[in-house]
């Protein structure tokens, strides 16, 4: 402590020699040299300058000539001295500090440099810091600043280490730019969001980095109707607390849950223009970001998207509150809301178009569903659509369905018209349908056709044909829709219905005048009550083998059944007296009728003069196939046997003629009666094609 | 046709007891029965074989249209005449253009067909 007086007058040869050169204590020319000149130094802890030490003026000298910030902390209080280009440092605090001890100077950052320079000062150690952040005062306001400087020891004239030598740059605009510029950055960087709101929280958090220049922000959205605001992203600030609700009534007074931010005003800013809010009391206690203090004012955005002309949006940015509001801070805080536009722009395009591609994607879906469900119904009513422009090269466009109803290649376009010639229908219903569909061109009147058709395998169809004219939006006819149904299974239907009527009504015929002829023939011979008693079991009898052929759906008769239905008056004596021998013989529907009407003739004859006469008598009755004397024929044997004697007729009735020419007449066989004593017997042999019905699923 | 020989009708008809009766009729005007046929191939085969003046021509034998038949009788320019259940409209060509007579049939028509068919 006691040094710097005793080393006061070491330089003083030096010192003789400046003031011969110069004539005064005079150490240039500039602004601080001269206010070093008229500084009183007296109560300086230097002293008066010509008692500096040697080694000191010579570093002042150096430095005050010097155009890059430099100061000297000298001795153990570290007394300070500049230059010229250190003004811009010290701020407000030049002239005052020229001389004064640091710690003076900079309390309020001498926790930070005390040491630093205490260590130069003490151990010698030079140091070196980039971009420190150094709050100093300035201008009544610590101010954000960041400082590359360094300490480096200075010998006394005694070689102790007399005072501290401090070059320095102010990097307070570059770092705090380059800051800046990477939020900006950042934001141009961002992915594009799917919605207004995602752009919202991705821009916060890229602004959340920047805690410096936006200790805390918020970004609101406004409804339509411009009545209430929603709070999308923040940052710095708890979502929902006082400083930031979720929703915020546009204009409304009430101090707390009203619109404390005056958000009205900025819903009806232009772009380019901002807001200030001073942060007070209303605001409680609010957060302060990296920063010691909380903000004490924010500035407000109308964030406004591309091709609206009001704000969409709001930007609520605290500023720093050891960052002057300055040009340069008002710019960066501006790019930010534009950046947070045109991301929210970008969403909001980006979800139409979403919404554009869905719709049209959902269209796209209701038409292929329309379009299977035509398919389906087409195919459900068998009917085929085919557009054309009526002229008879053309093509036009078919329906899948009606490629099924022609057999026709799907994936091939359809026959022209001209093709269809020959092809589809024959020539002459081709004409008719040609001149249907002209009358159509021409007159606009539709046309309804019934027409067979082929199939391109040859299979014949039948088909319905509507078609109707296209008209243009001018109303001029400019072709044909038609649709064609396949109605071969209902035209079928209805040929087989016709059919069946056709041969009922023959069968109906037919069968009344079998009737009629048993009627007259009966009537030939009989008197009126043998008439009636005959007829009765005759038609009876033809009554019994009919229901046997409707049973097995006309398609013949069972043989054994049939004899046991044309004998059923002497059903007690089946098996006894009556024996029936055969295979399972199916015969055909007119040889079920006339063997049928013989059984009954022979059972009549036999219940009145032959073996069912007496209660002895016996009827042997066998048939089947039998190969006997080269093809296979179909016999059957009617054999009478213990009865009375027989007497042959002396004349023959209607029995004996059904009994013999009919049965021949039928069966296109031989048929023989033998009148034998001991028994009649009756036999029939007949080519097998005329009695046996084949046997089903044989073709 | 030589007027001491009897006039022959072959009857054409499936059904055994309408033959008979239709035979019974034949007979009882005076005529002879030529033949009795209960199909196609019979009725073709007898119409080539017998000497036949006149034919009752069932349209319908055994589920087989007879008009193959009534195309034999018109080349070799015999008389004859349809009978049916069908409506004579319902039948195919030649037998719809012939003389027709429908079932169930009247005892005097019959008669006067099978007059009709020596003149």
């Amino acid at each position: 402590m006691t040094r710097g007086s005793s080393k006061v007058t070491a330089g003083a040869a030096w010192i003789d020699v400046a003031e011969r050169r110069s004539g005064g204590f005079f150490f240039g020319d500039s602004e601080t040299a001269a206010a070093i000149a008229a500084a009183n130094w007296a109560r300086s802890p230097l002293g008066l300058p010509q008692t500096w030490p040697k080694r000191l003026r010579v570093a002042l000298e150096i430095c005050l000539n010097s155009a890059f910030p430099i100061a000297i902390f000298w001795g153990s209080e570290l007394c300070l001295l500049y230059n010229d280009a250190y003004h811009g440092l010290l701020a407000d605090k030049h002239p005052r500090a020229l001389g004064r001890p640091a710690r003076e100077v900079w309390p309020e950052i001498w926790d930070v440099i005390g040491p630093m320079l205490q260590g130069a000062l003490t151990d010698g150690v030079p140091t070196r810091s980039e971009d420190l952040q150094l709050h100093m005062m300035r201008n009544g306001r610590r101010d954000e600043g960041y400082f590359t400087f360094s300490y480096s020891p200075i010998p006394d004239d005694d070689g102790t280490i007399g005072g501290v030598f401090c070059p320095v740059v102010e990097t307070t605009d570059r770092v705090i730019g380059e800051r800046r510029l990477r939020t900006l950055r950042d934001l141009a960087a961002l992915s594009r969001a799917e919605d207004e709101g995602e752009a919202c929280r991705l821009a916060a958090s890229v602004l959340a980095v920047n805690g410096y220049d936006l200790p805390f922000s918020a970004i609101y959205r406004f409804d339509e109707e411009r009545v209430e605001a929603e709070l999308m992203a923040t940052t710095g600030v708890r979502a929902g607390g006082r400083v930031a609700p979720h929703r915020i009534p546009l204009g409304d007074p009430d101090p707390i849950r009203g619109d404390i931010w005056g958000l009205a005003e900025v819903a009806r800013l232009t772009p380019g223009r901002v807001a200030i809010r001073t942060i007070d009391a209303r605001f409680g206690d609010p957060p302060c970001g990296p920063w010691p203090a909380a903000p004490d004012e924010a500035v407000l955005f109308p964030i406004v998207l591309l091709g609206q002309d009001r704000a969409a949006a709001a930007l609520i940015a605290a500023v720093n509150p050891f960052k002057r509001l300055d040009a340069a801070y008002a710019y960066f805080l501006d790019r930010v809301a534009a950046k947070i536009a045109s991301a929210m722009t970008d969403a909001r395009a980006y979800a139409a178009e979403r919404e554009r591609a869905e719709e049209i994607r959902v269209r796209e879906l209701a038409l292929r569903r329309t379009e299977a469900e035509l398919r389906e119904a087409q195919r459900l009513g068998r009917i085929g659509s085919w557009r054309w422009s009526g002229r008879h090269d053309d093509r036009g466009g078919a329906s899948p369905y009606l490629a099924r109803i022609f057999g026709l290649d799907p994936a091939a376009p359809p026959p022209s018209f001209a093709e269809q010639k020959g092809m589809l229908y024959a020539p002459a219903d081709w004409a008719k349908l040609d001149a249907a569909t002209r009358e159509t061109l021409r007159t606009g009147e539709g046309f309804e056709l019934d027409l067979p058709a082929h199939r391109a395998d040859g299979a014949a169809i039948y088909v319905t044909i509507r078609g109707e004219a296209v008209r243009d939006e001018r109303d001029a006819i400019v072709g044909l829709r038609s649709t064609v149904q396949d109605i071969t299974e209902r035209k079928q239907a209805q040929e087989r219905v016709e059919l069946l009527l056709r041969e009922v009504t023959h069968r109906a015929k037919n069968l009344l005048t079998v009737v009629r002829a048993v009627a007259r023939q009966t009537a030939r011979r009989d008197s009126p009550m043998a008439f009636a008693q005959h007829f009765d079991q005759r038609i009876a009898a033809l009554g019994a083998s009919h229901d046997l052929l409707v049973q097995n759906e006309w398609r013949g008769v069972e043989l054994h059944a049939l004899t046991r239905s044309q004998l059923a008056h002497f059903h007690d004596l089946f098996g006894a007296r009556i024996r029936i021998e055969g295979p399972t013989t199916v015969v055909k529907p007119a040889a079920s009728q006339a063997i049928g009407m013989a059984l009954h003739e022979l059972a009549t004859n036999a219940g009145k003069y032959g073996a069912l006469s007496t209660d002895r008598g016996v009827v042997h009755i066998a048939f089947g196939v039998t190969s006997e004397g080269g093809e296979p024929h179909f016999e059957m044997d009617w054999r009478e046997s213990g009865g009375p004697p027989v007497v042959a007729p002396k004349r023959h009735g209607f029995g004996h003629m059904v009994i013999l020419q009919m049965a021949k007449h039928a069966l296109g066989g031989q048929v023989t009666l033998d009148y034998a004593p001991t028994g009649v017997v009756w036999k029939v042999s007949a080519p097998l094609d005329n009695v046996i019905e084949p046997a089903q699923g044989e073709d | 046709m030589n007027a001491n020989e009897p006039i022959r009708i072959l009857v054409v008809e499936d059904e055994p007891a309408i033959a008979a009766d239709l035979c019974f009729v034949v007979e009882e005007v005076g005529y002879e029965i030529g033949g009795t046929a209960s199909s196609v191939d019979e009725a073709l085969k007898l119409i080539e074989d017998e000497d036949i003046d006149g034919v009752i021509l069932d349209a319908n034998l055994r589920g087989v249209c007879s008009s193959c038949v009534a195309d034999a009788l018109r080349a070799k320019k015999l008389p004859f005449f349809v009978l049916s259940g069908y409506l004579q409209r319902q039948l195919p060509e030649p037998l719809c253009g012939a003389p027709f007579l429908a079932k169930p049939y009247d005892q005097e028509e019959l008669t006067s067909r099978i007059l009709a068919l020596a003149k």
